[in-house]
């Protein structure tokens, strides 16, 4: 599992790994099991995910104040400009 | 010991976007909470530390997100009171459209506690780069979905705009499963208002997997009810109209500028309104009014 998460991290920091020769060969030479190889080297996420068991829906919400959050943030009819403190030079 | 709070961003692609600071805090730290957006990222950032804990359970079905954001800062807070350097590593860029580590953060300081944020590349700067739209050229909107429909917003269509989390448009249970049809033909009903049934837009999803490619897909606006809306996908409106010049304040400028050139300029007076009448007093701290940017 190890060497695969290391693999993925690589080719998203080795510009040269975004060549598929390049990227076969690497992966050739590496010491991921077989079936793994093919996946990665077909660009299989969804498969990819499926055979390292990871979670398919983590929750990627966007982390926004809702509605419900307070009174004071969701009321825009109080809003005044927005004033900063600013320490003079 | 003192305990502190470093709230660090790990970009949207595996291995891709990590700064080398926020890599080192990751590494350094006595734990690091989660809230990434796939699973390969969290099994990659349990490499870099060995107590990497995830913040996904404290989302649940039928739970308001602010509970869930409630608990996030929770859990963080109480590690830095124990007295431990706390990193929490969230997708993207920590600071934008996210609410835990902003409130982790002003908590923690207000605790006496050190806390800081560090940026990392965000979905917007994805979009960017994939779609090939410079904010710049004619100007960006960027409303989050929901909060559009519920308030009235004054939508400039000579300008880009961008809606996050469209999957979850028109949700009012704060939830975390996207809303159907009828919510979506609201928002094209309200999107119509301003622009073209036919106007062309885009949805978009920023690559999390180096194997991966950016989903770009083009559509009319009178579609999206019956298109593919996950959780992760953005829209995004190009302008439906050119620019409007302002003529008054071309001429105003050119004025100006014809002003300067005889040098008649006064540079002392540089500013769009009255002059004071009195001095400004000197003081440590000065009160500065800032407008805010959608």
């Amino acid at each position: 599992m190890n060497q695969i998460i290391e693999f993925l991290a690589r080719l998203g920091s080795d510009a040269s790994l975004t060549t598929q020769n390049i990227l076969d060969s690497t992966l050739k030479a590496s010491r991921i099991q077989e079936s793994v190889k093919s996946l990665i080297s077909n660009r299989k996420v969804s498969e990819l995910k499926k055979e390292l068991q990871l979670e398919l829906d983590s929750v990627c919400v966007i982390f926004i104040p809702a509605e419900d959050e307070n009174e004071d943030e969701s009321a825009p009819e109080k809003e005044e400009p927005e004033t900063i403190e600013q320490k003079a030079s | 010991v003192q305990g502190s709070l470093t709230c660090v961003g790990v970009g949207m692609m595996l291995g891709a976007h990590l700064s080398p600071l926020a890599r080192s805090h990751i590494e350094q730290a006595d734990l690091v909470f989660t809230g990434v957006s796939d699973g390969f990222v969290e099994l990659w950032l349990k490499q870099l530390n060995q107590d990497v804990r995830s913040l996904q359970s404290c989302y649940g079905d039928g739970k308001s997100r602010n509970v869930s954001y409630r608990e996030m800062v929770e859990l963080m807070l109480a590690e830095v009171r124990l007295g431990k350097r706390v990193v929490g590593a969230f997708y993207g860029h920590p600071g934008i459209f996210a609410k835990p580590p902003h409130d982790a953060i002003a908590r923690a300081k207000a605790e006496g506690f050190e806390a800081q944020m560090l940026p990392g590349i965000s979905a917007e700067d994805c979009l960017y780069a994939d779609l090939g739209i410079d904010p710049g050229k004619v100007g960006c909107q960027h409303f989050e979905t929901t909060q559009l429909m519920l308030y009235h917003r004054q939508l400039d269509t000579s300008a880009h705009l961008v809606l996050w989390q469209p999957g979850l448009a028109g949700d009012l249970t704060m939830g975390i499963r996207p809303t159907g049809r009828a919510e979506r033909r609201l928002l094209v009903e309200l999107l119509a208002k301003d622009y073209p049934l036919e106007h062309e837009c885009i949805l978009y999803e920023a690559p999390t997997m180096p194997l991966q490619s950016a989903r770009i897909e083009r559509l009319a606006l009178k579609a999206l009810p019956l298109a593919q809306i996950d959780l992760h996908t953005t829209l995004v409106l190009p302008p439906a109209r050119a620019l409007k010049p302002n003529t008054e304040m071309r001429e105003r400028l050119k004025a100006l500028a014809r002003k300067t050139i005889n040098n008649q300029d006064n540079t002392d007076n540089v500013l769009p309104f009255a002059p004071q009448t009195t001095a400004p007093k000197t003081t440590a701290t000065q009160t500065t009014t800032r407008r805010k940017t959608t």
